[in-house]
């Protein structure tokens, strides 16, 4: 049995980026080790919103100054992919890929649309089972800290052409 | 600064509270030291460089003031 009147009651009022918002706690992240340069924070929420979409953000609940421009990563590069070392399937509690959400953080210069950049090697891994957040450090050299998300979205156009091209609409 | 002089394949033991952290040298060659470590989950390792530059990247990333021109990257044509 699901209680629902329970949640409701946890809800608390935030200030953040966006305003004062509610929110449960079981809708609470928390990165225990905080966010490289950020230690001292440890409670974010996922913030989406349908004016900035794809643009997610990632909100500090402890200071509103605080907000991270986050990204599903397959929207600017389709093809990544990368595995999760054990300490951190065991951190996470996960068991299967649909217990993780991965964002990735944004930069995105003042007036300076050709050099947004997506940082790649360090993605957030978010539990859906235990509400923990960790932003891990990829070994792979395939991925860097700043990948320019125009170029991005043109390649993985590309592959996506390439792998279906029946898919493909007239122009 | 602490400063401590070890050799070849011998180690540093650190304490915090009730946590023990090892560290050992196991090879030196030229320039580079080859360190193990060996400790519970809670102590994360990183090189140093590689943290500092995700934190500059992460600092940088909260700073944004403008993403209208985000959203264009992502219309599809």
């Amino acid at each position: 049995m699901k209680e629902v009147s329970k949640l409701s009651q946890n809800k608390k009022k935030y200030e953040t980026k966006f305003g004062e918002i509610e929110i449960a706690d079981s809708e609470i992240i928390t990165f225990e080790n905080g966010i490289p340069g950020f230690e001292y924070l440890k409670k974010f929420y996922i913030y989406f919103s349908k004016e900035t979409f794809p643009i997610q953000w990632l909100l500090s609940l402890e200071n509103p100054e605080i907000s991270f421009p986050v990204i599903d990563p397959l929207l600017v590069r389709v093809d990544y992919a990368f595995e999760l070392s054990k300490d951190i399937v065991e951190y996470l509690s996960i068991e299967k890929p649909e217990d993780v959400k991965i964002f990735t953080i944004m930069t995105i210069p003042h007036g300076d649309p050709d050099n947004i950049t997506v940082n790649l090697k360090a993605p957030l891994v978010i539990s859906k089972v235990n509400n923990k957040g960790i932003q891990i450090i990829l070994e792979n050299e395939k991925y860097h800290l700043k990948h320019n998300v125009k170029e991005e979205i043109k390649r993985s156009d590309e592959i996506l052409k390439k792998q279906a091209p029946e898919k493909e609409r007239g122009a | 600064m602490l400063v401590l002089s070890r050799k070849n394949d011998e180690g540093i033991t650190i304490m915090i509270e009730d946590k023990i952290l090892k560290i050992k040298v196991l090879s030196i060659e030229g320039n580079a030291v080859k360190i193990g470590f060996e400790g519970p989950k809670d102590f994360k390792i990183y090189r140093e460089e590689v943290y500092e530059s995700i934190m500059k990247e992460n600092i940088s990333a909260t700073k944004v003031e403008d993403i209208s021109h985000v959203k264009k990257l992502f219309e599809k044509k």
